[in-house]
Formats: structure tokens, sequence, C-alpha cells
């Protein structure tokens, strides 16, 4: 029993992990309509850029701020000198620019830090850990901080004038405009913010699975699932499927024999098929706006 | 007062002659205006001018190229010509621009936030006014169409057709513009509505000297409320009116019904 529960919270902090990339994917599509595949190898550059913090002798809690005050300004910096050309385009254009993207920004990763394996501190404190109760803290650590997140998100874009002025984006960018928001750096600052979400993301999962080039290629398409659950625009289905699709991926793995740890990457790829077929159409997909 | 003074925008050769008009110097002077969309020309050379609290209506069949005009002179759609709005030149100004040197455009089709509650889309039409001033702005909206006052917190989508319109032109007006551009503002109003918001609309302008365009399908309604009518023709503004409406002068613009 006791098993069991831990195994649900490892699928949780897992499923958090999930859900903090699939709001980056939601923010991006909900301010520029575009699908960016490119968002986990965002996440796993703002990663190494935290290493190389805490490489340079940084603690945890200073290099996580610094990396995502770089994450929001890179973001921006890559929307206002790549996505921006091709944001009027519905169709193709934008999924090969992000997908171009995520090849490129993977092999300059390789190129930078090499393909090899790294280990990455966890941040949470080992030393409230006893047994197997350790991994249980350390999943708890991971939940509270994408909790905060999404709080923090919560927070910005109901209650401050800047969250407004960009949910009124979102829902009508010619509208905002006639109403003078400056809808490009609102589109900007949506970008950098989804980079900053992703490196949370990104930071998160790295003591989990080490950190490398890679790393996100797996997390990616578990958000992805959980994005199109959300239809790429609805943050809390986004977040909740992402949750449910970590504690299903971890107990698929342990108990359902079949499955094990081969075949869990089944769970994600089942998701998107249902969805898509339940909604009838590419309507989950960048074809709705 | 001059109509070139010291200070003023450079003139181009586009620029009306100095001296036209001997009335009060003109707000909005928009000459040979022409846009269109891709290879399609839809304006074929507008002219027009506007004095501050001026409400001017145009009139004119489908696809004559009403909303296209209005759309030229809130950046909406790239003009050429010339369009000057208190000498300061509009034309090859982003729409986000143009609203902050105080032109209000309420498109066809209203263009509400629909997810988004009536409160705060009138808050975003208020944003970029000075804090202190917001909340006397929101009394002032709210006196003119009560009937928002009790769908505030409401998504602005579900009100029914009149109301969104009522909420476009106040989400326009907390922008305190100098120039309103209202395309078909009575569209989904019952004839009651429809006066009501005229009456505000002409309170309004001669209160805070806001000059109205005003593009209305009924005739008969907008020269009642207006004080002369352009006919837009296949991208020009015209003389003239309905048959048997008199006819004040023969220089465009200066349709006046007798009133
Ligand atoms: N986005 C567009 N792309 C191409 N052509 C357009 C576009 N919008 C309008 N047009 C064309 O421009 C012409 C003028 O349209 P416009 O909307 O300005 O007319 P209007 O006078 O406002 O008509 P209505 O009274 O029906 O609203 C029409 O022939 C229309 O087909
Ligand atoms: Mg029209």
């Amino acid at each position: 029993m006791a098993g069991l529960l831990l195994q649900i919270v490892q699928g949780l902090s897992l499923g958090a992990v999930y859900a903090g990339l699939a709001l980056a994917l939601v923010l991006v599509h909900r301010f520029n309509g575009i699908v960016n595949f490119a968002q986990g190898e965002l996440a796993m550059l703002s990663a190494y850029v935290a290493w190389q913090l805490l490489d340079a002798g940084l603690p945890f809690w200073a290099a996580l701020p610094i990396t995502l005050a770089v994450s929001v300004v890179g973001g921006m910096l890559v929307e206002r000198s790549i996505i921006r050309r091709v944001e009027g385009d519905r169709e193709l254009a934008p999924v090969a620019v992000t997908v171009g993207l995520m090849v490129f920004v993977n092999a300059a990763a390789g190129l930078v830090w090499s393909f090899a394996v790294r280990s990455f501190p966890n941040p949470f404190p080992a030393a409230l850990s006893f047994g197997s109760a350790q991994s249980g803290f350390s999943a708890l650590g991971v939940l509270g901080v994408v909790a905060v997140m999404m709080l923090l998100l919560h927070v910005f874009f109901r209650h401050t004038g800047a969250g407004l002025l960009m949910r009124a984006v979102a829902a009508d960018p010619v509208a905002a405009r006639l109403s003078g928001v400056r809808v490009g750096r609102v589109l900007g600052l949506g970008w950098g913010m989804a980079s900053a979400v992703g490196a949370i993301a990104g930071i998160l999962v790295a003591p989990l699975l080490f950190l490398e080039p890679n790393m996100m290629g797996g997390v990616l398409v578990y958000a992805f699932a959980a994005a199109v659950v959300g239809g790429f625009r609805d943050p809390v289905a986004a977040v909740v499927a992402g949750l449910g699709l970590g504690v299903a991926e971890t107990l698929a793995g342990t108990y359902v024999a079949f499955v094990g740890a081969d075949l869990k990457v089944i769970v994600p790829l089942l998701v998107i098929v249902v969805v898509l077929m339940l909604r009838r159409g590419p309507a989950g997909t960048a074809g709705q706006r | 007062m001059t109509v070139n003074g010291p200070g003023d925008h450079p003139r181009s050769l586009f620029d009306p002659p100095p001296g036209t008009g001997n009335g009060p110097a003109a707000l909005l002077r928009v000459h040979g205006l022409r846009a269109g969309y891709g290879p399609a020309r839809v304006l074929h050379g507008v002219d027009l001018e506007l004095a501050a609290g001026e409400m001017v209506a145009v009139l004119g069949p489908n696809g004559a190229g009403k909303t296209t005009m209005l759309r030229a002179l809130s950046g909406l759609v790239r003009g050429r010509g010339s369009v000057l709005l208190d000498g300061t030149e509009l034309l090859g100004r982003a729409p986000e621009e143009i609203v902050r040197l105080g032109v209000a455009h309420v498109p066809e089709g209203r263009g509400l936030f629909a997810p988004l509650t009536v409160e705060e889309n009138l808050r975003i039409g208020a944003h970029l006014r000075p804090a202190n001033e917001r909340a006397e702005d929101m009394r002032r909206v709210l006196a003119w169409f009560p009937v928002l006052r009790a769908h505030l917190s409401q998504p602005a989508g579900t009100l029914s057709g009149g109301e969104q319109q009522m909420l476009a032109v106040g989400r326009a007006l907390m922008t305190r513009p100098r120039l309103l551009l209202l395309d078909e503002p009575s569209r989904g109003l019952a004839p009651v509505a429809t006066r009501r918001m005229f009456d505000v609309l002409r309170a309004v302008g001669s209160h805070d000297r806001v000059a109205m365009l005003l593009v209305e399908q009924d005739a008969r309604l907008a020269l009642e409320f207006t004080s002369r009518a352009l006919v837009m023709e296949s991208g020009r503004l015209t003389v003239g009116g309905p048959a048997g409406w008199p006819q004040a002068g023969r220089r465009p613009s200066l349709f006046r019904p007798g009133r």
C-alpha cells in the first residue's frame, strides 16, 4: 500500500514535469498560434544554462532565477528573430520552423556540451530522507515547485494589468491592437514566459533523467499529449492531463506486466490518438484557434 | 487659426491646398486616400475633412468601401495618400500607435474580447489612460449604457447582440478619443436602443469635442443625428444622397439635410 502511494507521488511529480512543458506549449499556442516543437529543446538548453551556473559554484536557488531570466530573454529573442516571420502563416511554415529549431538546438547543444550524460544535482534536501522515502521527498519538491509556478502564472494572468492585456491579445489580436496594445511585445513576452515555464520543467527533470541533449525528447511526447487534451488552449486541462499521464505511466510501468519500462511511451501516444478521435477531426491541434 | 501654422506637419505635394474652408481648422484631413487588399483596389482617392466635435455620416451601398476607409484610417489596412490628424500623418503607423494619437475604431463585427468579462473589456479600453482617471471614465460609460452595469462580470461573448454593440462603443469611448470611427454601431440594436446610442454619441461628441465618422445603413436615421452626410460609391466619397433629399451645395462632403 505504501508502495502504491509512493508510486502515485512519483507519478505525480513526473506528471508535474509533463504538465509544465505542456503549459509552455499551451502558452505559445495561445499567443502565437504556433505549435512549438522546439519547446523541449529550449527547456534542455535552459537546463544546461543552470548546470553551467551550478558548475561555476552558484547555489541552486540562485542559479534558478538567473536561468529563468536568461530563458525569458532568450525566448523573446527567438520569437523576434525567427518566429515573427512565420507568425501569420496558419499551416506548414511554423511547423517547419519550430521542427528546424528543435533539430538545430539539439545539435548545437551536442556541439557545445557533447552528448555525454551528466549528473544534475537534485535541489531537494536528501537529508530529510530515510530509506525509500527519499524519492518521495524529491517528488513532493517537484510537485511543489510546479504548483508555485502555476499559482504565479494564475495570479499574473488574472490579477495584473499586464496579464489582462496578454489575455486580450490571446482572445483577439486585432481588437487588442485597436485598443492600443503593442501586440508584438506581448507575443514576444508570451514566448519568453513559455521558455521560462519550460525551463522549470527541464531543470526539474534533469536530476531524474540525467542531463544530455536528448533529455527532453521523451518528455516532449508526454507534454504534447497533455497539451492535445487541452486542445492546445486550455491550461488547466493540459496540467491535469500531464499529471494523469505521469501517474498512468508510472503505474503501468510497474503493475501492467506487458507494458514494462520499454512500452511506457505507448501511453501518451494512445492518449493523443484517442483524444483526436473523440474530437472528430483535427480540432485538437493547430487547426483550432 | 491658420491652417499651416508654425510647427505644423511639413506639407507634402498631396496635402490639400492651404486656406480651403473658412470654418474651424479641421481635426482630420484626408487627401487622395487609396487602399485595397492585395491587387484589389477598393478606395480610389478619398478626400475628407472633419472638424473637432463634428459628427458626419457615411452612407453607401454594400461593398462600396466604407469599412475599408475606416480600416485605412485606423491603420488596419495600408493606405496611400495623406491622412492628417491635427497635423500628424497617420498613414504608415501601426493601429496601436494610431489609437495612442486619439483615434478609436469600433469595427464592423464589434471586435470584443469574447471570453473576457464586460468589465475587463472596458478596462482594456482604458489602459492607456492615467490610472487615476479610469474609475471616473468607467462611471461615465456605465451611466451612458446602464444595461452593461448588470453584466459587468459576464463574458462579453454571452451578451445579447445589442448589449455587445453598446460595450464595443463604450470600450472605444474609454480611450477618450479625439476621433471616433463607428462602423454600423446600430447593427443589432432595437430602434429605441439605437436612438439612445446616437443620443449618447451626440452628447459625448459635443461635450468632449469628439469628431465622429459614422458608417450607417439607415440613411434617414443617420441624417437625423449628424450634421452632414457623405456617400461612398465605388471607392470614392461623392456628392449627394438618396433621391429627394435636399442638397446644400455642389462641393463634395457638403450635403446638408435641412434640419
Ligand atoms: N479582407 C479582404 N480581402 C479582399 N477583399 C476585401 C476584403 N475586405 C473587403 N474586401 C472587398 O473590398 C470591397 C469593399 O468592402 P468594404 O467592406 O469596405 O465595403 P462596405 O462599404 O463596408 O460594405 P458593407 O456596407 O457591406 O459593410 C468589397 O468589394 C469587398 O469584397
Ligand atoms: Mg462595411
